[in-house]
C-alpha cells in the first residue's frame, strides 16, 4: 500500500465527502432554526435535480435552467413546510419526523410517475479533467463541489448570525410565542428557511447529479441517510459541523474500501459514526445547549 | 392559528379523498371481467414500483408489443389475448403475496414472470402447488430450475453456467489473467461471483486481482473501486452488474484518468443508458449476451425495429424475454395445450422468437443457447460473431 495510493483514496474520500457534507448542509439550516429532522429534504434535491435535467433538456441555457431548479426546490420546501409542518409544528416532535418522511415518499412517488424508474445521465457541463496538488490527484468536478460546500458553510453562517434576518430566525428558534409577541412574523420567517433550504439543497443536488453522472429517484433516500449521518457526525444543527461530517464519513468510507472491501463500506462508515457518538453524544461539534427540545 | 385552518383543511382533505376516490373507482370499473369466454388472460409479475421498477416498465414494453401482434393478426384461435400486470416489488416478500393474489383470481391461463430471482424462488412453491404455468424470463439463479418444481420454463441461461462463460471470455478469448470483479452484494451478484471464481481453477494462470461488491441501487460511487483495482494491476474489468453501475463505473473511471481496460459483462448492460452513462468509456467493452439482438433474422430485426420506433431505445433482456413468453404461450396453445400441460408441451417443442430459437430440457432450461458477444464500437452495440472459447471448462461440467 504506497503512498500514491494513498493519497489518491484520500483525494475519492474527500471528493464524496464534499457531496455530503453540501446535503448535509439543508438539514442543519432547518435544524438550527426549528430542530426539526426535515426528512423530506433529500427528496426535494432529488426532484429539483430532475427539474434542471428537464430545463437543460429543453435547451433552456445551463445557469439558468440551474437557478430554474433551485426555485423549484424553494417552492417545493415550501409547500412541504405548510402541507407537513405546519399543521403539526405544535405537536409531539415525531410527528413532523413522520410527516416529513410521509411527503419524501410522496414526492418520489411523483418523480417516478413524471419521470420514471430510469436512471438519467446528468450532462457534464463543468469539464472534468484531473488537477494535482501536491502528493493530490483531484478531478475538476470534486474541486469545485468542494468549493461550493466550503462558499455555503460561510454564507450559511454569515446569513443566521450577521443579517436582520437571521436574528429574526434565532429569535423564533429561542422562543416562538415571544417572537411573535415583540412583531416577528413568524411563519414568514419559517417559510424563508424552508424556501433557502430548498434553494440550496437543490444547487448541490444539481453538483451531485453531475459528480455521478445520474439523476435517480433512489437519489432521494441516499441523500437522505448519508447526509442524515454526516450531519450526526458533525453535531446537527452546526454548519461546520456538516461540513466536516461530510468529509469524514466520505474519508471513513474510502477507508473501509481499503481495509475490509467495499461490501462493507456502510457498516465501517455507521461504526465509526457510533464510536463517534458514544463519546461525543452530540457530534464532533455540536455543543449540549443545541440538544433541547 | 389552528383554530382558522382547521375548517380550510378539511376541506382540502374533502377534496383529496374525492379526487382519490374519482381515480380508484375507474380504475376498479375497467377491469377485464372475469372469465369472459372470448379472452384468454395472464399474469405478468414484475417489479412495477421500487428499485427495479425498470424492469417491470421494460416487461410491459416487451408484452404490449407481443399483443399488438398477437391480437393484430387475430388472436390466439378467434380469442384475444390480454395480461394484468402485477406488481411484486423486486421483493420476495411482495413476490410471495403477489403469487397468492394471481391463484386467488382464477382467471389466468399462465404467469409470465417473476424477474428477479429472489421472487420467482419466493412464488414458485405457491404457483407449484396449484399447478399454475409459469413461463419465467429472466429468473437466471440455478435453483429457479433445480428445486424439482415440474411447472416452469425460463428463457434465460443459467448464472452459474453463464458466469463460467464471463471467465472463460476474458483468459482464453481476451488473454487477460489478472480479474477486477464488481458484484451486486446481494445473492444473485454474490451467486456469480462465486462461479466466476470457481471457472478460474480450470483456467491456467489466471487469478482475481481485485474484488468489489456494491449495495444494488444504493452505492453509485465507484471512485474508490477504481482507484484500488487500478493499484492491484487489473487488466480486465469484470462488470457484474446493471447497466447503470456498469456505465457509472466506466464514466467514474475515465474521470480518474483510467481508460482502455478492456470490459466484460452480462447482458444487463446491453441497454443504451450503459453508454450514456458512461461517457463514451464503454467503448470496446464485450456483452455477453444470453440472445443477439442484432441476429439478421427476420423476427429479431422486426422487433429490434418496431421496439425503436415505439420506444426510441434498445429493449432491455426483459423486454425481449417477456416478449417472446407471450409468443410462446400463443404457440403452444395453438399446439393444443391447456393450462394443464402447457409446460410438458413446451418442453417438447422448439420455438422461435425475437430472441432466436429455443427449446427446453426437462428441468425447463433452455439447452443448446450460447452467449451472444456484442460489442460497443463507436457509441452502439453491434454483433461480433465470436463464441466464447470455453477450452478448460469441460472438467467443471463433468
Amino acid at each position: 500500500m504506497d503512498a500514491a495510493y494513498l493519497s489518491e483514496q484520500l483525494a475519492n474520500g474527500l471528493a464524496i465527502g464534499s457531496v455530503y457534507a453540501l446535503i448535509a448542509l439543508g438539514y442543519s439550516l432547518v435544524y438550527s432554526i426549528l430542530y426539526l429532522i426535515n426528512f423530506a429534504h433529500g427528496y426535494v434535491i432529488m426532484v429539483g435535480a430532475f427539474a434542471a435535467l428537464t430545463l437543460i433538456g429543453m435547451q433552456v441555457p445551463v445557469p439558468a435552467a440551474i437557478f430554474g431548479a433551485c426555485i423549484v426546490g424553494a417552492l417545493l420546501g415550501v409547500a412541504v413546510e405548510r402541507i407537513a409542518y405546519r399543521p403539526v409544528r405544535h405537536s409531539n416532535r415525531i410527528v413532523p419526523m413522520i410527516s416529513a418522511l410521509g411527503a419524501g415518499l410522496v414526492l418520489s412517488s411523483l418523480a417516478q410517475l413524471i419521470w420514471g424508474p430510469e436512471v438519467h445521465s446528468f450532462p457534464q457541463f463543468i469539464p472534468r479533467y484531473p488537477i494535482v496538488v501536491g502528493p493530490f490527484t483531484f478531478s475538476s468536478q470534486s474541486a469545485i463541489i468542494l468549493g461550493v460546500a466550503v462558499v455555503l458553510v460561510f454564507a450559511a453562517s454569515w446569513l443566521l448570525y450577521r443579517t436582520r434576518f437571521g436574528m429574526a430566525a434565532q429569535c423564533v428558534c429561542q422562543d416562538m410565542e415571544a417572537a411573535r409577541l415583540v412583531g416577528i412574523p413568524i411563519d414568514a420567517v419559517i417559510i424563508a428557511i424552508y424556501a433557502l433550504g430548498g434553494f440550496l439543497g437543490v444547487a448541490g443536488g444539481v453538483l451531485f447529479a453531475m459528480y455521478f453522472n445520474a439523476v435517480f429517484i433512489q437519489m432521494g433516500l441516499l441523500a437522505t441517510t448519508k447526509a442524515w449521518a454526516a450531519a450526526m457526525l458533525g453535531g446537527v444543527g452546526n454548519f461546520q459541523g456538516a461540513f466536516i461530517g461530510g468529509l469524514i464519513l466520505g474519508v471513513a468510507e474510502t477507508l473501509a474500501v481499503i481495509l475490509v472491501g467495499s461490501a462493507y463500506k456502510d457498516g465501517v462508515s455507521l461504526l465509526i459514526i457510533v464510536l463517534v457518538l458514544l463519546v461525543r453524544p452530540n457530534g464532533l461539534f455540536g455543543s449540549p445547549a443545541v440538544e433541547r427540545s | 392559528m389552528h383554530d382558522h385552518s382547521s375548517p380550510n383543511r378539511r376541506q382540502i382533505l374533502q377534496a383529496f379523498s374525492a379526487i382519490a376516490a374519482g381515480t380508484i373507482l375507474p380504475a376498479g370499473l375497467v377491469r377485464p371481467a372475469a372469465a369472459a369466454d372470448d379472452v384468454i388472460t395472464l399474469a405478468l409479475a414484475a417489479p412495477m414500483t421500487g428499485n427495479n421498477a425498470a424492469e417491470g416498465l421494460n416487461a410491459r414494453q416487451g408484452a404490449d408489443m407481443a399483443l399488438a401482434m398477437i391480437n393484430g393478426a387475430g388472436g390466439i384461435g378467434g380469442k384475444k389475448l390480454a395480461y394484468d400486470p402485477f406488481d411484486d416489488q423486486g421483493t420476495p416478500k411482495e413476490a410471495a403475496a403477489v403469487a397468492q393474489r394471481i391463484l386467488d383470481a382464477d382467471k389466468y391461463a399462465a404467469v409470465i414472470g417473476h424477474v428477479d430471482s429472489s421472487c420467482t424462488l419466493a412464488a414458485m412453491p405457491i404457483y407449484s402447488d396449484a399447478g399454475m404455468p409459469v413461463l419465467c424470463s429472466s429468473s437466471s439463479n440455478p435453483a429457479v430450475t433445480d428445486s424439482g418444481w415440474e411447472n416452469i420454463i425460463r428463457m434465460t441461461i443459467r448464472d452459474d453456467y453463464g458466469a463460467q462463460e464471463y471467465s472463460a471470455f476474458a483468459v482464453n478469448n481476451l488473454g487477460k489473467k489478472k480479474l477486477g470483479i464488481l458484484f451486486a452484494n446481494d445473492d444473485y451478484g454474490r451467486g456469480l461471483r462465486d462461479e466466476m471464481v470457481k471457472a478460474l481453477t480450470v483456467l491456467p494462470g489466471s487469478s482475481v486481482a481485485a474484488e468489489a461488491g456494491f449495495t444494488p441501487s444504493v452505492d453509485k460511487d465507484f471512485s474508490s473501486v477504481i482507484t484500488d483495482f487500478k493499484s492491484k494491476g487489473v487488466d480486465v474489468f469484470m462488470l457484474n452488474c446493471g447497466y447503470t453501475e456498469g456505465g457509472l463505473f466506466l464514466g467514474q473511471a475515465k474521470g480518474l484518468g483510467i481508460t482502455g481496460v478492456p470490459t466484460v459483462g452480462p447482458d444487463a448492460l446491453l441497454y443504451d443508458q450503459f453508454i450514456t452513462l458512461s461517457q463514451g468509456a464503454a467503448e470496446g467493452a464485450y456483452i455477453l449476451a444470453a440472445y443477439d439482438p442484432y441476429a439478421q433474422d427476420p423476427v429479431t430485426k422486426t422487433f429490434m425495429d418496431a421496439f425503436e420506433k415505439a420506444h426510441s431505445s434498445l429493449p432491455s433482456q426483459v423486454a425481449v424475454f417477456t416478449h417472446d413468453l407471450f409468443l410462446l404461450f400463443k404457440a403452444a396453445t395453438e399446439a393444443g395445450a391447456t393450462s394443464q400441460d402447457l409446460i410438458a408441451k413446451i418442453k417438447g417443442m422448439s420455438f422461435s422468437g425475437a430472441g432466436g430459437k429455443y427449446a427446453w430440457d426437462a428441468k425447463g432450461d433452455v439447452k443448446d443457447r450460447t452467449f451472444a458477444v456484442v460489442q460497443v464500437k463507436d457509441g452502439k452495440f453491434t454483433s461480433t460473431g465470436k463464441a466464447v472459447d470455453e477450452t478448460g471448462l469441460q472438467k467443471l461440467r463433468g
